[in-house]
């Protein structure tokens, strides 16, 4: 696997602020998601792959070389900000042309670039008229999305993408990504919205207090953690008799109940899994769904993390 | 390789995001389009409704501030008064709010990243910066000095127009350095107008007055001098004078844009706080 971006015991620190602490790590083709609450050393990470800031120690590389006042480097990266800052008083056919200029992009190709960009991220072309300052959080993000886009970068670094975006916008930028990624392009996604990012990586870094947690895909960073969820959410027409059930057969470690459904903590998984179907068969209860709760990327965060 | 390793099921393929961009060559941008870009930017921004409000109100102060300092001049006390207020006074101002914040204002409110995360050189970002700032402030100053002479013509002072020309050219030359030295102010820090009118106090005000070659540092001395020559009086100073006052101009204007270039190179600003190293 060839790397994209390349850290050996990199760190970065803000004076006395810790920003991230010796890691070391390698992100390859494809699309990889940055997963980490606040204050885990994201945007520091970005930053320093964005060229923006430069470590404190250790080594970063992107496509082979350091960031850092790299211009050739930069030119091969699209970076789609966090913060919803834009040249508010411009059109954004406008302010896409200045930005393709800057990076290379003849001015008569930049204005033909930036409408492709744009219709390309799906912002109808009956706002292209108005300034940006008047947009949606939604159509900002498109439109941020666009000006990553059209220098035709080999590198496209999201910071929370889906940030103010309705789930059917969600989604549309999740297809974007990738098509991107069946074009050749590696994205790099950081979000707080696990669901999506699941949905969207093969592989992650997991990042917490400016150290690196996890990496890999998601069978990899599973692997970390016990195989039998230990959390089971059932939906059924009586829980209380469902937990009754369980109870008796000695599979419960707590409970709570809602009017739909019971969502069980059990004490030995391994053994749950082997018996349910005999359990939940001898309950008088009809038993619609049962589904294991901690088995998503946020939960297997969570373990990690603890 | 597991099932948990692949990820989900691919929506049908789109028409292509990027498949039909081609990558500009590997290299840094020419200054030249990075002055095009910074242009748009910037002077774009110009095209306000707001802006040309507030440039109207303004004119219209202006006008007030004239007719009370005016009145009925003579030519030689309207000369005294534009240069001592508005040329001296006014300008470095001007240039200190739109120099300073060309980059700084950027800075504070994030936009720099979708700049200086592209093929750009940033000592070709400074001097792009500069020439929309000099763009920006020369329209305004210009714009300014009209409505003073304009207003001046009206209320009656004579022979006034044919030192509107060379008032211009004066303006423009310290426009170069003192926008370039505010330049310096705003890359440094975000408190670049307390810097700048520190600075106009220290040096433009103070040593200034100073009768040694000390005061071959401010601007203002060096502008003071071509101002005097285009008067053609008996006292004026001689082209070699006028000449070496405009070049040290030009010198200051260049320093100001190398320390403002090198700062912005080498100083990592934390976005939109003052975190900085």
């Amino acid at each position: 696997m060839s790397a994209v971006v390349q850290a050996s015991e990199l760190s970065c620190f803000y004076g006395l602020v810790l920003g991230l602490n010796n890691v070391t790590f390698t992100i390859g083709p494809g699309i990889t998601g940055v997963v980490g609450p606040n204050g885990a050393g994201k945007s520091t990470l970005i930053k320093l792959i964005t060229g923006q800031i430069r470590p404190s120690s250790g080594q970063l590389t992107v496509f082979g070389a350091a960031p850092w006042n790299n211009p050739a480097i930069l030119g091969r990266i699209g970076y789609c900000p966090e913060h919803e800052h834009v040249h508010q008083d411009l059109k954004p056919v406008d302010w896409l042309r200045s930005l393709a200029v800057l990076s290379g992009i003849p001015r008569g190709e930049a204005v033909r670039r930036s409408e492709l960009a744009l219709d390309a991220v799906g912002l109808q072309r009956q706002h292209w008229k108005k300034r940006i300052g008047t947009y949606s959080k939604g159509m900002r993000q498109r439109v941020k999305l666009a000006q990553a886009i059209l220098h035709r970068p080999g590198l496209v670094i999201l910071d929370e993408p889906m940030n103010g975006l309705d789930p059917m916008g969600r989604h549309e930028i999740g297809d974007i990504l990738r098509s991107l990624h069946r074009e050749g392009v590696h994205v790099l996604i950081s979000s707080h919205i696990l669901d999506e990012l699941e949905a969207l990586c093969s592989r992650f870094l997991m990042l917490n207090w400016g150290r690196t947690i996890a990496t890999g895909s998601q069978t990899e960073i599973r692997a970390d953690v016990p195989r039998w969820p230990e959390q089971v959410v059932i939906r059924t027409d009586q829980p209380e008799t469902v937990v009754a059930c369980l109870g008796a057969a000695g599979h419960l470690r707590g409970y709570f109940l809602e009017t739909d459904r019971a969502i069980v903590w059990l004490k030995q998984p391994e053994r749950f899994y082997a018996e349910w179907t005999t359990v939940l068969a001898g309950c008088s209860a009809r038993v619609f769904e049962l589904q294991s709760k901690n088995t998503s990327l946020a939960s297997v965060f969570e373990k990690i993390n603890a | 390789m597991t099932s948990s390793d692949v990820p989900p099921p691919l929506p049908p393929a789109r028409a292509g995001v990027v498949a039909h961009f081609t990558a500009p060559p590997a290299r840094a941008t020419s200054l030249g389009a990075v002055i095009l870009a910074m242009l748009s930017l910037e002077v774009g921004a110009l095209l306000r409704p707001k802006l040309w409000l507030k440039l109207a109100l303004s004119a219209l102060a202006l006008v007030v501030v004239t007719r009370l300092s005016v009145g009925r001049a003579t030519p030689e006390q309207f000369e005294r008064w534009m240069i001592g207020v508005v040329a001296l006074k006014f300008v470095p101002l001007m240039c200190l709010t739109v120099g300073g914040g060309i980059l700084r204002n950027p800075i504070r409110n994030f936009t720099i990243e979708y700049l200086w995360t592209r093929s750009v050189r940033k000592p070709h970002l400074v001097i792009a910066a500069w020439v929309a700032a000099v763009v920006i402030v020369t329209l305004q100053a210009f714009l300014a000095t009209g409505v003073v002479y304009a207003t001046c013509g009206f209320l009656g002072v004579k022979d006034l127009w044919p030192t509107l020309p060379p008032m211009l050219g004066v303006e423009f030359v310290m426009i170069l350095a003192f926008t370039a030295l505010s330049l310096a102010f705003g890359v440094f820090s975000g408190k670049y107008m307390v810097m700048g009118l520190f600075y106009g106090l220290v040096v433009e005000s103070g040593v200034s007055q100073i009768p040694t070659n000390l005061n071959q540092i401010a601007v203002t001395s060096h502008a003071n001098i071509l101002l005097d020559y285009t008067r053609q009086s008996a006292e004026s100073p001689g082209i070699g004078a006028t000449v070496q006052a405009g070049a040290s101009i030009l010198t200051i204007a260049a320093l100001g844009l190398a320390v403002a270039c090198t700062v912005f190179t080498y100083k990592q600003y934390s976005i939109g706080a003052e975190k900085e190293t």
